[in-house]
């Protein structure tokens, strides 16, 4: 049990550990599927890759949920719905943009889609690909298992911190951050 | 007057049927099988699939270790390469190809010796369809196209795969890919057990 | 005052066992049912949290019970609170009438393993279903939304149906036996060697839809149909507070009902004695989770019925059914003796 929770062979037992453990192996989607990467979402959820092995069951409801996996492409008049759903999500929340629709806007640079979900919604993991394999998927699922046991990421004012990251020091300064 | 035919449905239940629940009995066998059957799951991180031999994955280039193509030994001269890096000739045929406009960022420089130099391979893999048109289009069979599919990053700018880091993918990963035989099976027999008999009409 | 010292001990510790057992149970049911439902499917349930799963149900607990609260704007305050309770402790106190083996003896004073040993234990159990409607009605009426007050709505149809054909399925089981003490039904059955199955088996099928129907479970869960409702009656429950509704209602009153399907019709805990001086209470849980096993057999493998078929199955077939056989079971009682 000590290599499940820590790989490093012994028990920390902070409070913050214990939390992290919990929260990571019981990560419950909400099954917001909204083109061709849904597939793969249900591809990955069916029984040839099945990540109810990792513990997380797909709920209808935003309130029950932790992690909003969007897949596919984010079009305009789509987007509010999706704000919507996410502020509907209670606190301990991440969100994993699938695919490359919902991270860049992927092949489609037009005035009606949304050129990457992150402008409306702080992401935690990109996960590229046209659609991205089942097992791709999976890999990205790891990783956000990771980041939570790692950096402990609650609030999303800490992924933005990393999103800063990426900007140039003109833009910061333009934008007054 | 049109004389009307009444049909019988032949799908509905006889009374025998719907009193002893036979349909459902029926599908309540078929779950039985299933729960005593061994699980197809393949436990993705502790058991992993091969990809076929061309699956479209993350790019690589091939490097510069004389195996070139005729195509390429014609302008090695205006060229400047090192052993074991990348063979571009950044001709610009990829980002051609390509149906994205923004995901190519070539750059290349004129020597003082006046060859020509790539300094700079760029590409977004955010944007990327992996159609594999640019691997077509590439006229000295550098760019290519490994079997990685876990990509997964936690930053924009991570996705975006340098000159570097294809060099290694071409160097490893594509060539292992390229020499592995053109079949799945070994011989006729496995091919058979996977496939039945083929019925040849020759 | 020894006695009533020791009456007193011995409901106190009746009464923290049964709490214990049932709700560890409750959490670990879901553990079962992930692994069941997985294998049904051709794949594996939870495999990755602990050995086999087992950390499962509580890495859930956890996530749940540290989510942020969330109040939705225009809710009925009292209720919504309220509705969990009222969900939650009918499902609790059916255990209270749960024989769980033989009486025997300690240090001189003879024990039953029940809670509460009433004349009316069956009457009660009626009770307690119909309260388990409560909680569905609370809770859709106080979320400010539309499909939980409809699911919530179709729940009440539901139970107010099914509870009649209940009524009359378990009365066939009285009359055989004479009397509704738990305790006098199992003793006739060993008395007279043949379980209450192979007489009343229409009466069981009954009992058995009904089951199915109170606890919600398919093919009658119509009141979180997700494809319609988008979970129903819980949709605008987070946290923990979401956690109890399905604990209480799938799990808890699966568990009690099916125990008091195996004391009506199979017996309760008779059985060849062949595990030792505990036979009883291991035949007891064999058969109570055997029929556990086979309503998680039906859930995960017959698609859900229809809002308008579910009400008129129970009032237009099942209701003359079960009286047809409560009037035959009571001719056969009258002039057989």
């Amino acid at each position: 049990m000590a290599s499940s929770i820590n790989g490093n062979g012994f028990i920390t037992t902070t409070v913050d550990e214990l939390l992290s453990w919990g929260r990571r192996n019981a990560l419950w989607p909400v099954t917001i599927g909204l083109a061709c990467c849904a597939i793969e979402m249900m591809h990955a959820a069916a029984s040839r890759f099945d990540i109810d092995r990792l513990g997380m069951i797909f709920r209808a409801s935003p309130r029950q949920a932790d992690v909003l996996i969007v897949a596919g492409t984010v079009v305009n008049k789509v987007a509010p719905m999706l704000k919507l759903i996410w502020d509907q999500m209670p606190e301990p929340k991440w969100c994993i943009s699938m695919g490359g629709c919902a991270s860049a806007g992927g092949p489609f640079p037009t005035y009606s889609t949304l050129q990457g979900v992150d402008r409306i919604i702080p992401v935690d993991v990109y996960i590229p690909g046209c659609p991205p394999t089942p097992q791709g998927l999976i890999f990205g699922l790891l990783e956000l298992q990771r980041k939570i046991r790692e950096k402990k990421v609650t609030r999303y004012e800490k992924a933005f911190e990393e999103f800063k990251k990426d900007l140039s020091p003109e833009l910061l300064s333009g934008i007054g951050v | 007057m049109i004389k009307l035919k009444r049909l019988r449905r032949d799908d509905s239940l006889g009374p025998l049927e719907s009193v002893l629940f036979l349909d459902f009995i029926k599908g309540l066998t078929i779950t039985m099988k299933n729960l005593l059957r061994k699980p197809i799951t393949t436990q993705y991180p502790k058991e992993k699939i091969t990809p076929p031999k061309r699956f479209r994955g993350k790019h690589g280039h091939f490097v510069y270790d004389g195996t070139e193509p005729p195509s390429l030994q014609a302008i090695q001269g205006f060229m400047s390469f090192e052993k074991g890096k990348s063979r571009c000739v950044a001709c610009y045929m990829c980002q051609t190809a390509c149906p994205m406009p923004t995901l190519f960022r070539i750059e290349a420089v004129q020597m003082p010796d006046g060859t020509k130099k790539v300094v700079r391979f760029d590409m977004n893999l955010l944007n990327c369809l992996f159609c594999g048109l640019c691997v077509d289009a590439c006229p000295v069979e550098c760019l290519t196209m490994s079997d990685i599919h876990e990509m997964a990053v936690y930053r924009r700018s991570q996705a975006v795969i340098h000159m570097d880091d294809m060099e290694k993918i071409g160097a490893t990963n594509a060539k292992t890919v390229r020499e592995l035989p053109d079949r799945i099976w070994r011989n006729d027999k496995e091919r058979e057990t996977l496939w039945g008999k083929v019925k040849w009409n020759f | 005052m020894n006695d009533m010292i020791f009456t007193a001990i011995v409901i106190a510790v009746k009464i923290l066992v049964v709490l214990a057992v049932t709700l560890g149970l409750g959490a670990y049911l879901t553990w079962y049912e992930r692994k069941f439902a997985g294998h049904l499917q051709a794949r594996r349930g939870p495999t990755v949290v602990g050995p086999f799963g087992l950390l499962q149900p509580l890495a859930d607990g956890l996530k749940l019970m540290t989510k942020a609260p969330i109040l939705p704007k225009g809710i009925d305050t009292k209720l919504y609170y309220m509705a969990i309770m009222m969900a939650l402790v009918p499902a609790i106190m059916l255990f209270a009438v749960v024989p769980f083996g033989p009486s025997f003896k300690i240090m001189g004073h003879e024990v039953k393993p029940i809670v509460a040993n009433l004349n009316i234990a069956i009457l009660y159990v009626f009770a307690m279903g119909s309260m388990a409607a409560y909680g569905t009605l609370f809770a859709g009426w106080a979320s400010n939304s539309k499909y939980a007050f409809i699911g919530s709505l179709r729940k009440a149809a539901l139970i107010v149906s099914y509870e009649v054909v209940l009524g009359f399925a378990a009365l066939s089981v009285i009359l055989l036996a004479g009397s509704m003490n738990v305790f006098d039904i199992v003793d006739s059955q060993i008395k007279s060697g043949i379980w209450y199955i192979v007489y009343q088996p229409i009466s069981f099928v009954l009992f058995l839809f009904c089951l199915l129907a109170e606890s919600g479970r398919v093919p009658f869960d119509i009141q979180e149909a997700e494809a319609e409702l988008v979970t129903g009656y819980n949709v605008e429950y987070g946290g923990m507070k979401f956690g109890i509704f399905p604990l209480a209602e799938w799990y808890l009153n699966v568990l009690a009902l099916c125990a008091i399907a195996t004391v009506l019709y199979f017996g309760g805990w008779s059985g060849p004695h062949i595990f030792g001086p505990f036979s009883g209470f291991i035949w007891f849980l064999v058969k109570t989770f055997g029929l556990l096993f086979f309503v998680l057999w039906v859930h995960w493998t017959l698609p859900r019925y229809q809002a308008k078929d579910v009400v008129e199955f129970a009032w237009k077939y099942l209701l003359p059914i079960s009286i047809v056989n409560l009037v035959a079971t009571a001719f056969f009682v009258y002039f057989k003796g």
